[in-house]
């Protein structure tokens, strides 16, 4: 009797449920993600993830479009006084979501603060390494003062999300996740975040800029790649991010569905140990030591990347999520070199070439990958290997899971080795300085060298461009250390972009992107 | 002397006739024989050798079954993304997975076995000892402790043997100490005792044969146990390296494939791992059901 | 009593210290987490910092000591990856797991005890030979595989419930529960099935041939003989003399279900510990991989102690005396 009693509540209680379950109005908009942010400490981890969550709430003190490009944000005009001042001038009647308005001690705040965010991993503390100090001119008026001239500074003003100065100024990372803090001038006030779950946003009516289309938002973490698909295709969700490539043809044909696309700044190359005489991957075809590393041999590198058919393995691997290249930075970004094409596919020209450099009969290899980092990592190289295997290279394919990839990469345990480089502040600067150039803890160069390519020109060419502010004159440079450092001397082999993919409900429109934001107010509806 | 021989206590021919009246348990010997052919044979059987990439042409990735290739021979499982035959690819992978579980488990029974029957032999302290250890390893499940033990060694298939090996050796030697303290007290033993024979030579020349029956079924089901863990293991990415390919991997592989219609690539090394798992079970399962004396009708 | 329990929480405590050593030295081993952890285009100077920050530079034994130090306190460090306690992320993600694996004991025992007692009842009747091939399937089809398969046929051809994760959620008594909803329910189905599939078969073929070995037995024998029908003598002889190994290794079965939901957890997307454990070793979060691994085994050594006591009261034929052996 009782227990019939429970259950008819039980059911009572059901039902109420379930009916609240069909009130999502259609001023929601669902996402789909690939990843999860950190925290909601736009301050604490400068991960794509994180960030992804900041650019809803926060905004950062430039903006950057959906090609990178700088544009007017929280700042609406910045110039250079002398090489070592810049002047900010901000936008008036902004407010933050409590509010309270926004003004030049917000700026100083939010500088403060960043040195101060404990414990994190990929700090925001390098966007601001050249401002030795901020001074207030007037309260929408700033200036940093640098300590050395530094052409980038717009850049990593666009790494700067802007909190407010009402919170405390000893706020934790803690405090911005519970959302105490979390206090921005974005479009979208922060409602709720259950790790693992759901981020919830509703639109913030007190916007400085356009209003976005939807009234709430709701992000899902969906990390698994059918089931992020599965989730659009039934209706569950209304866009996702990071469409798997093997999907894109069959997304295409859905009537209901909308694929939105762009190359992004994720270069994928093969590294190679272009410095030691024995290295430890390569072999002659008996197993036998070889005496020199034919690595070294520009006409090995030349022969390798010929070798590569670039468009077959975009469009079979990557499923044409790839964009082939033969260089670090897409079109449109600060470095990159009109007349460079990607090499082309010669087979015959790179045996010629084996031959000439003494090895008619080939070598043995291994390729060392990831197989959980980057799109289709480890397909893409056993596609690579096929293409040696093709040039007479006997190739042997070694994916490991990024944490052990990384580590021994980076002990120089590799010989032939891909993986890929974001050029997140959309200029070749970065990283031709800690891809190409000469290993140098002190001077902070070549983090990332792990081939050991060296070249004194390129090394000056690179330095000079780091303090050189005419935006022409930095441009040829960079250009120039990246033709002989990529084009003549194959440092690295350069195989393709990464393409950006979203899906969205026919009835939705999303402004793709160039760095692999899911900015919830860029979604609009066509009808 | 009749109790010598425990075997003619249910000779070899009983057991035969016993095991043949469930033809289902025939059947599934048979393909267990077959299996283990094919895995053997694989590089002879194979159309193709899977993992010479000059062989293999991203041209022919990601066919269907039956499709034909550029150089006219037919895929009758289709190719995986890099243009690779199914089928060739399901045969090595078979010898991969058979291997390693016949490995370790054959490494664990060894293990397992001689410490159990050490143990009953013994006594004492470290009779205690040993079976405490078992009883605490056996209380974890499988699963978390090989994901421990890979965690620690890393990838590598001498890597997943050992942890597969330690993960089983356990129950050999739980189920051989108790099968042997059965035993213990025998004519046989105190004959063998008398003659005063090492105490190696008792245990394994006198002791092992007369507990084999039953070890042999609990072999076949860890076997089975193996070949299946090793899979999961390569499916969440922590098993076997992409250089040797398993059925478990094959399947991970796979599976980003197959929701957008390309089944083939994880479906039939699955149809692949689940015969062989339910062939040697099946097996297992009827030997034990004849050599489990408490069930005799 | 108390003295058997003492020693079995001396015992544990070792265990868990040993374990924890093992665990911590080789994380150490496998790689740098700062090499995985700091953007790729990091300096040499910023990893130094972060390296210097996590306390990394220090030698591996003061790191050692500093951790038991402060999980003595209940504290176990803090995630690097998210800067949050990492028993604060076990437990917010306990729910999703807990949820799991209750339901895959539910459709276990819904499922596997009265296909058990049937199989086990009319061994020779053909339905018990189906039911007994199928639970050798059951347990034979490697729980990744089904998983995949269940996917593939419900969601992909037949498109009737979603591919994965956990759907819509309420709270319950403040937890985070997703039955109460159609949405969620319909996310729960399918991966509570796939967890069940191999516990079903065990508990099947447990309660079979308890049933069976009880049939034989005179007092079973007697009441047929009497005329008892076949379903009471089913229910109330054979069956309370059954329940009691049942329970007990329902019991353990929790607790594996709970670890093995790793391999569902990851195929179905489901937000819960297992999920959290395989992302943790991909990032090296030693402090979430070392908390995740105290909590189970802790959980495990809390399980087996608690079921060894039910035993001895359930079964007076069992003593501690015997099982401190």
């Amino acid at each position: 009797m009782a227990a019939a009693r429970l259950r008819k509540g039980s059911l009572f209680i059901l039902f109420i449920l379930l009916a609240a379950s069909f009130t999502l109005n259609a001023q929601t908009l669902r996402v789909g993600l690939a990843t999860e942010h950190e925290a909601l400490d736009p301050q604490f981890s400068t991960t794509g993830a994180t960030q992804q969550a900041s650019q809803q709430i926060f905004e950062t003190i430039v903006k950057r479009d959906s090609n990178l490009q700088t544009k007017p944000g929280l700042a609406l005009s910045w110039k250079m006084i002398d090489d070592l001042t810049w002047e900010i001038k901000l936008r008036k009647g902004v407010k933050f979501h409590d509010n309270s308005d926004f003004n030049a001690d917000d700026i100083v705040f939010t500088l403060e603060r960043i040195p101060k965010v404990s414990d994190s991993a990929s700090s925001y503390k390098r966007n601001i390494a050249s401002i030795r100090e901020t001074v207030v001119v007037d309260p929408y008026t700033v200036r940093f003062i640098l300590s050395k001239p530094s052409p980038q500074l717009p850049i990593d003003l666009s790494f700067i999300y802007v909190i407010s100065n009402s919170i405390p100024a000893d706020a934790t990372t803690d405090d911005f996740n519970k959302g105490k803090t979390a206090i921005g001038t974005g479009p979208y006030k922060l409602v709720e975040w259950v790790r693992g779950d759901r981020f919830v946003v509703e639109r913030f009516d007190s916007y400085w800029g356009v209003k976005p289309t939807f009234e709430k938002v709701i992000f899902k973490p969906i990390l698994n790649d059918p089931s992020r698909v599965a989730a659009l295709l039934a209706g569950d969700v209304d866009i996702i991010a990071q469409v798997p490539p093997v999907d894109i043809a069959r997304l295409r044909k859905e009537s209901k569905i909308s694929v939105w696309e762009k190359a992004s700044t994720r270069m994928m190359y093969v590294h190679m140990d272009t410095e030691r005489d024995v290295t430890p991957f390569v072999f002659a075809k008996d197993g036998s030591t070889l005496t020199k590393n034919p690595l070294k041999d520009l006409r090995v590198r030349k022969a390798i990347s010929l070798a590569i058919n670039r468009d077959l393995l975009t469009e079979k691997v990557l499923f044409g999520a790839g964009e082939p290249t033969g260089q670090f930075v897409s079109e449109g970004m600060t470095g990159y070199i009109p007349d460079v094409k990607p090499d082309p596919y010669d087979l015959a020209k790179a045996k010629k070439l084996l031959a000439e450099a003494g090895y008619p009969d080939g070598f043995s290899m291994t390729i060392h990958s990831t197989n959980d980092r980057y799109l289709n990592d480890d397909q893409v190289a056993q596609a690579v290997a096929q293409f040696l295997a093709r040039a007479g290279i006997d190739m042997k394919v070694q994916a490991l899971p990024g944490n052990v990839f990384f580590t021994q990469a980076t002990k120089r345990e590799y010989s032939f080795f891909q993986l890929g480089f974001g050029n997140t502040t959309g200029d070749a600067a970065r990283g031709l300085t800690a891809v190409l150039a000469t290993v140098d803890k002190e001077a902070g160069m070549g983090a990332n060298n792990r081939g050991g390519y060296t070249n004194p020109e390129v090394d000056r060419l690179i330095k000079e461009a780091s303090v050189t502010s005419d935006e022409g004159k930095r441009e040829e440079l960079l250009q120039k250390a990246a033709q002989i450092a990529i084009v003549e001397d194959k440092g690295i082999i350069p195989l393709y972009f990464q393409r950006n993919l979203w899906a969205t409900q026919k009835n939705l429109k999303y402004l793709p992107r160039t760095d692999e934001y899911t900015i919830a107010a860029d979604v609009v509806q066509v009808r | 002397m009749k109790k010598t021989l425990k075997f003619k206590d249910t000779p070899f021919g009983l057991i035969i006739s016993e095991y043949s009246e469930s033809t289902l348990a025939v059947f599934a010997f048979f393909v267990v024989i077959m299996i283990i052919a094919i895995a053997l044979f694989a590089p002879a059987l194979s159309p193709q050798d899977p993992y010479d990439l000059s062989k293999l042409d991203l041209l022919d990735g990601n066919l269907p079954p039956m499709s034909e290739s550029f150089s006219g021979s037919i895929y009758y499982l289709g190719t995986d993304d890099m243009g690779r035959d199914m089928l060739s690819a399901i045969l090595y992978g078979l010898r991969t997975s058979l291997g390693v579980g016949v490995t370790s488990g054959l490494l664990a029974f060894a293990a397992g076995t001689s410490a159990g029957l050490l143990a009953a032999y013994k006594g004492g302290k470290f009779e205690t000892l040993l079976m405490r250890l078992v009883d605490l390893q056996l209380s974890f499940p499988a699963m978390l402790i090989a994901l421990v033990l890979l965690v620690v060694l890393g990838q590598g298939v001498e890597k997943i043997i050992m942890a597969l090996v330690i993960v089983q050796w356990a129950y050999f030697a739980r189920a051989s100490r108790g099968a042997a303290l059965a035993e213990r007290n025998k004519e046989y033993l105190e004959a063998a005792r008398g003659l005063r024979l090492g105490p190696m030579r008792i245990i394994f020349r006198h002791l092992l044969p007369n507990i084999m029956p039953s070890m042999i079924v609990i072999a076949a089901i860890q076997i089975a146990r193996a070949i299946t863990l090793e899979a999961t293991l390569s499916f969440l990415g922590i098993g076997l390296p992409i250089t040797e390919p398993s059925l478990g991997l094959l399947i991970s592989n796979g599976y980003r494939y197959m929701l957008s219609g390309m089944y083939w690539t994880s479906f039939y090394p699955g149809i692949a791992l689940v015969i062989t798992i339910v062939s040697i079970n099946l097996v297992g399962d009827r030997l034990r059901d004849i050599l489990n004396p408490r069930l005799k009708r | 009593m108390t003295v058997f329990i003492v020693r079995r929480l001396i015992q544990s405590i070792l265990l868990i210290l040993i374990m924890s050593v093992i665990v911590f030295f080789s994380i150490y081993a496998i790689g740098n987490p700062v090499d995985v952890l700091v953007p790729p285009d990091a300096t040499q100077a910023e990893k130094d910092l972060v390296v210097k920050q996590f306390g990394l530079d220090r030698p591996i034994w003061e790191q050692y000591g500093r951790f038991l130090l402060n999980a003595l306190k209940g504290d176990m460090g803090k995630s690097f990856r998210y800067n949050e306690p990492a028993l604060k992320l076990i437990i917010e993600r306990a729910p999703a797991t807990l949820e799991l694996a209750f339901s895959a004991l539910l459709i276990t025992i819904v499922v596997g005890i009265p296909l058990g007692i049937l199989a086990g009842y009319r061994p020779n009747a053909l339905s018990s030979k189906f039911i007994m091939a199928g639970s050798i399937f059951g347990f034979s089809v490697p729980t990744f595989w089904l998983g995949l398969m269940l996917i593939m046929v419900f969601a992909v051809i037949l498109g009737w419930l979603p591919a994965g994760g956990r759907g819509q959620t309420v709270d319950l008594f403040g937890i985070p529960v997703s039955f109460l909803t159609l949405n969620g329910l319909k996310h729960l189905i399918l991966p509570a099935l796939n967890l069940a599939a191999f516990k079903s078969s065990l508990i099947l073929r447990l309660t079979r041939a308890g049933v069976r070995e009880a049939v034989l037995t005179d007092y079973v024998k007697y009441a047929r003989a009497k005329g008892i029908s076949g379903s009471r003598i089913v229910l109330v002889h054979v069956l309370k003399n059954i329940m009691i190994p049942i329970v007990t290794v329902l019991g353990l079965e929790f607790g594996r279900t709970i670890a093995f939901a790793v391999v569902t957890e990851s195929i179905f997307a489901w937000p819960g510990m297992g999920k959290l454990i395989i992302d943790s070793i991909a990032m090296l979060d030693r402090p979430v991989i070392v908390a995740y691994l105290m909590v189970i085994v802790s959980m495990f050594i809390v399980i087996n102690l608690v079921v060894d006591i039910l035993y001895s009261f359930l079964d007076p034929r069992v003593r501690l005396q015997e099982l401190r052996q």
